[in-house]
């Protein structure tokens, strides 16, 4: 019986087009026994940065409370909002100090950076060893099945459809409204206002006509790539 | 087997553990009371390893009294949690780890009732009913099945001893006696009519 299979869960995070997206399941079991289905395993670390611990639950706790401790003291001393970047190495750091007696938590770290809001995900072991990928990260009991699920769905620049980043995937030039900005056109919010011709596709110059636009990328549905 | 379970309702908690004090195959107590009063309106519920239950347990009361002496106010049932996960925690990579299962319940004037389940490891879930021990693999089907988040007093009563017989009808091992307590704004009260014989300590 393996002591992180002892509490049992799993996190998975997801990059995408500006955005990233992190899941973790609520089951707080001891072995075949359920005690609660609430149990939270992703932590807020800074306003765009999470942390999602799989594992034992005491070590995810802890973890999750003493790096909380440590992320208090940078902001107060850095007086700024810490880079994911920085927040791998901070956990990492954490985790090895324990090399010979382990906190048995493998954490994954989802966020964008405070500045540039470029996404940014990575995955630690339970001794500190990171790794970033461009694509998906995940950690827990049924890792093999979430491999094998995120392998074959995941595609690079998804974008988020909650009604935070697109309002509707447009077909055949509806317009759009920019309702919200972070900086980047590919992490604003749109929200689709309606059916409209736009003017030009951003990669060819053609005029629009009965091709078919599939996504926004500009304000008010004038600028338009269109994929068929 | 030690067994403990606790009931929250909406303006009250309902606590309840076995009564017996066993050391291998004989009953030393049949009167023992697992329920340590923190303050006022909490109590921490513990069993696990014979010595490791009233020395950890005493600890953290004697604790929860020095901040209550030193700042005039006594510890929310959240933070008295959370203290005592972090003591738990902190010992389980000791020389001298604690093992005690713990469920610790309190009124909070402020946020209202609280029930904490926290394991050996010092895993903390607040929960709106949990158990401990063999009895609660019997108990929580039924918690699951009856338990509703209004549920009244009476109801609980009757919750707890539906739980109380199902041990009875299906547990090998024969635990007669049990002691209950509630917990509201007014403080803890003795639960006087659940089934079995009722401890007189």
């Amino acid at each position: 019986m393996s002591i992180l299979a002892y509490n049992g869960g799993a996190v998975l995070a997801m990059r995408g087009r500006g955005c990233v997206a992190i899941a973790a399941d609520r089951r707080f079991g001891i072995q075949a026994q359920t005690v609660s289905t609430d149990c939270q395993r992703i932590f807020p670390m800074g306003q765009r940065l999470l942390l999602g611990l799989a594992g034992l639950a005491t070590d995810v706790q802890s973890v999750a409370q003493r790096l909380k401790f440590r992320l208090n003291l940078y902001e107060l001393k850095e007086g700024r909002q810490i880079k994911p970047q920085t927040f791998m190495s901070m956990v990492s750091n954490l985790l090895y100090e324990r090399r010979f007696g382990p906190y048995y938590a493998e954490p994954v770290i989802a966020g964008l950076d405070p500045v540039s809001l470029e996404p940014f995900i990575c995955s630690l072991d339970l001794i500190g060893c990171p790794m970033v990928t461009q694509d998906f990260v995940l950690s827990g009991t049924c890792s093999e099945q979430m491999y094998g699920m995120c392998e074959s769905l995941w595609e690079p620049d998804m974008v988020s459809d909650t009604g935070d980043s697109w309002g509707q995937l447009g077909t055949r030039g509806d317009s759009w409204e920019h309702v919200g900005t972070c900086g980047d056109m590919w992490g604003d919010s749109w929200d689709c206002l309606g059916a409209a011709a736009p003017s030009r596709c951003m990669a060819c110059a053609s005029p629009s006509g009965s091709q078919t636009w599939s996504v926004a990328l500009g304000t008010a549905g004038d600028t338009w790539r269109h994929v068929g | 087997m030690e067994y403990l379970i606790g009931i929250q309702g909406p303006d009250y908690v309902l606590v309840a553990a076995d009564t017996v004090a066993a050391t291998s195959i004989i009953q030393m107590k049949h009167d023992h009371d697992k329920m340590f009063k923190m303050s006022e309106k909490i109590l921490l519920l513990c069993v696990g390893e014979p010595g490791d239950t009233v020395q950890f347990a005493e600890y953290i009361q004697k604790n929860v009294q020095l901040y209550k002496m030193r700042n005039g106010y006594e510890l929310s049932p959240t933070a008295a949690a959370n203290f005592t996960r972090r003591n738990l925690a902190d010992y389980l990579r000791s020389r001298t780890p604690y093992h005690v299962n713990l469920l610790l319940a309190g009124y909070d004037d402020h946020e209202g009732p609280a029930l904490y389940y926290m394991d050996y490891l010092a895993a903390l879930a607040k929960t709106p009913f949990a158990a401990h021990g063999y009895g609660a693999f019997l108990t929580l089907s039924i918690l699951d099945r009856y338990y509703k988040p209004g549920i009244t007093r009476e109801e609980a009563v009757d919750l707890l001893k539906q739980c109380l017989e199902e041990l009875k009808k299906r547990f090998i091992l024969n635990l007669t006696s049990f002691n209950a307590r509630f917990i509201d704004k007014e403080g803890i009260h003795e639960v006087d009519n659940i089934p079995l014989a009722k401890v007189e300590s």
